[in-house]
């Protein structure tokens, strides 16, 4: 009998290594963004940036971790303390958990596929994730309230009223992705896509595309839109007050959210794991791809934090508001209505 | 489908672990040396004064309240843009129905009744973040939606020559009087 | 499993209603909320309700309960403890007990409600169709015999949203603002 090299394995170790894989390949991701940040702005500012702790500087996003975990921990004695130290964990939980949905690729040995996905049955994919993704707002708003602190406060403020002002545009521009396909199971998006013909190609896919890439920086508190954090007038912003590792969970929580959306962006209008123009690609080459998509996007965060200045608060919400929200509006309708006159109905 | 809700509640539970586990650690191995000075709150080395739960600005509240609205609006938009597709098509679900138009239709006016409260809370002034009083009402104070002109490096050397000429250029004749 | 996890889950969801009604600080009574809509879109979950789950949380935890927050912070309710504390003072004032039992024979009324209609006769389904508890299923029905209440719920929403600007921004009656003052 013909036996396939998978089946003496058993389901529950298969499913144990895509948990371990993707969430440490997250974690991981998260600590090397945080070398590539210093090692990016030094390179763009002639510099040499870390280059101490292993070759390159390799290990220092370890040093770091292993820093936070000795370090003194200081909780103002103005404080709600309850508040204050679950705040961290609100941050940081809900970035890590969205990216379960997120097919990365597939894995074919002998014959068999395996979908690189913690869960890539979920029907309302986006809907959970969109959903979840929001959740992260609490740990800045309670975050900053909790410190008890003018700055905290300020910032906390600031970097809720920015992420829902954005998240609107944000989700109008991912409905485009699921008008086109018809669904909102992230699996199903990439299948329409597979066949080398990627929703950025349209013109309101492109106008989707570049609406998202501007939201999911405001979403993600980074430049150009970074006033939870702006240093010149808030210190530190919401995390002003927080040190050790509580301080080291909302940067955990900030790269995990930045990976996650650079993902996203791929899956919803850069076609996933396919290359473009191309029928069929192959399975090996997908997560490679997706990778390398998703990496320029972690790039794209960077560079921009080093190129652009900082926004006024007003020029964001005028930008949120009355720019994105209307042309997003429209876009999503403009797609709808593409759809309807272009599929053949019986 | 199931299934895959489970994945995710132990995958978040896996986090829970990562993020508590992480924390537990922590709490072991960091010193704890309380002092006054280390539990004052930050204020740049000032004294702090008073609380910081005071009251804020209703802007972002009315923020809140407009993002609200729109989420609902959003929430309803989810299952429309899930079923044009099909019921264009007249497959899937949606096979027999032939609903199509009338869909596509039903999702125009829904996101076009609310485009007007957009429109209403644009002209109340209300998306403007600074606004000061000109006279009866309220304006924008940036009503240039552009960035003011920022000087280019270009600029900056034209100055710097201009200004070499003009040393350069013989002083005026002081006069005899 | 299911029933485990249900029970689990409805305790968590009725501590978060208590933990709001009796936590001392506003905003623990928000994050006691936030626990409850969490565990009640998990039981949505289980009940096979999809949407219903995401929209519990991206609607009620996501947008209406930061409204909430920032209402808190608006009100300036002074200094909140630095702890989480419970406080059983609103048990014992008389009027707190008359709402308290309106509330418990209201909800026993939706009980005996939806009990009779469970067992009411359940009009004829195509059973092709899919069923509502699908997304696209739901979708239909909105779009196909649902179509008015659909549009009538933009309206609600159009209205709500001039309401609230008109409540928001009232003109403080008193003096003029001198000219070229921020608004406040």
């Amino acid at each position: 009998m013909d036996k396939s090299l998978l089946s003496d394995v058993p389901q529950v170790a298969i499913w144990i290594a895509r948990v371990v894989v993707i969430f440490g390949g997250l974690v991981t991701t998260a600590a090397l963004m945080s070398l590539a940040e210093r090692k990016v702005s030094a390179w763009m500012q002639y510099r040499y940036g870390p280059n101490r702790v292993g070759p390159f500087g390799l290990l220092q996003p370890l040093a770091d971790g292993l820093k936070f975990l000795f370090k003194e921990e200081l909780i103002p004695a103005g404080a709600n303390k309850l508040l204050f130290r679950l705040a961290p964990a609100m941050a940081a939980i809900p970035s890590m958990m969205t990216i379960a949905v997120i097919p990365i690729g597939t894995l074919v040995i002998d014959g068999d596929t395996i979908p690189l996905s913690i869960a890539p049955g979920v029907d309302l994919g986006i809907m959970y994730m969109l959903a979840l993704g929001g959740l992260a707002v609490y740990g800045a708003i309670l975050g900053g309230w909790a410190s008890n602190s003018k700055y905290s406060l300020m910032g906390g403020l600031r970097a809720s009223a920015q992420m829902i002002s954005y998240e609107l545009s944000l989700i109008l521009s991912i409905l485009v992705a699921v008008v086109l396909s018809g669904s909102l199971d992230l699996t199903k998006i990439v299948e329409a896509q597979s066949h080398g013909f990627w929703n950025v190609f349209t013109p309101f896919g492109f106008v989707a595309f570049v609406l998202f890439t501007i939201a999911s920086f405001a979403e993600t508190n980074r430049h150009p839109f970074d006033f939870a954090e702006c240093e010149p007038e808030l210190v530190g912003g919401f995390h002003t007050e927080y040190s050790a590792m509580r301080f080291a969970l909302f940067f955990l929580g900030e790269y995990c959210a930045m990976t996650v959306m650079a993902c996203l962006n791929v899956t919803l209008f850069l076609g996933g794991p396919s290359l473009p123009f191309l029928e069929n690609t192959p399975w090996w080459l997908g997560i490679p791809v997706f990778l390398l998509k998703a990496a320029f996007f972690l790039f794209l965060f960077i560079w921009v934090r080093w190129t652009l200045p900082r926004f006024r608060f007003d020029q964001l919400m005028r930008l949120g508001w009355k720019v994105a929200l209307p042309i997003a509006l429209a876009n999503l309708l403009v797609a709808g209505a593409w759809v309807a006159f272009t599929t053949k109905g019986g | 489908m199931y299934f895959d809700y489970l994945n995710v509640l132990v995958f978040a539970s896996v986090g829970l672990v990562f993020v508590f586990a992480n924390l537990l650690i922590a709490s072991v191995l960091r010193p704890k040396r309380l002092t006054d000075e280390g539990l004052d709150t930050y204020e740049c080395g000032e004294e702090t004064i008073g609380s910081a739960w005071v009251q804020f600005d209703i802007r972002y509240y009315t923020v809140a309240l407009v993002y609200v609205v729109f989420a609902v609006e959003i929430a309803f938009l989810f299952p429309w843009a899930l079923v044009l597709k099909d019921a264009m098509a007249n497959t899937g679900a949606a096979a027999g129905l032939g609903i199509g138009y009338f869909a596509l239709a039903e999702g125009f006016a829904f996101v076009a009744i609310l485009f007007l409260g957009l429109v209403y809370v644009w002209c109340k002034g209300d998306l403007d973040w600074v606004l000061a009083y000109e006279g009866q009402r309220y304006q924008p104070k940036f009503a240039d939606s552009r960035l003011e002109r920022v000087s280019t490096v270009r600029d900056i050397e034209a100055e710097i020559e201009a200004r070499a000429k003009a040393a350069k250029a013989p002083a005026p004749e002081p006069s005899a009087t | 499993m299911t029933n485990i996890l249900f029970y689990v889950l409805a305790i968590v969801a009725l501590l978060g209603a208590a933990g709001v009604v009796l936590a001392k600080s506003p905003m623990g009574s928000v994050v006691s909320l936030l626990g409850t809509f969490f565990a009640l879109a998990v039981i949505y979950l289980l009940a096979g309700f999809q949407f219903l789950a995401g929209a519990q949380i991206l609607v009620y935890a996501g947008a209406i309960l930061v409204l909430f927050l920032f209402v808190i912070m608006l009100l300036n309710l002074g200094a909140m403890g630095s702890k989480f504390e419970l406080s059983f003072a609103p048990l014992q004032s008389t009027r707190a007990r008359i709402a308290g039992c309106i509330a418990l024979a209201l909800a026993l009324v939706g009980l005996v409600a939806a009990q009779r209609a469970s067992f009411a006769a359940v009009p004829e389904r195509d059973a092709s169709a899919p069923a509502i508890d699908s997304m696209e299923g739901l979708a239909l029905e909105l779009f196909g015999r649902y179509s008015l209440p659909f549009q009538a719920t933009s309206l609600l929403l159009l209205v709500t949203m001039v309401g609230v600007i008109a409540l928001a921004k009232r003109q403080r009656s008193g003096d003029e603002p001198a000219k070229g003052e921020e608004r406040p």
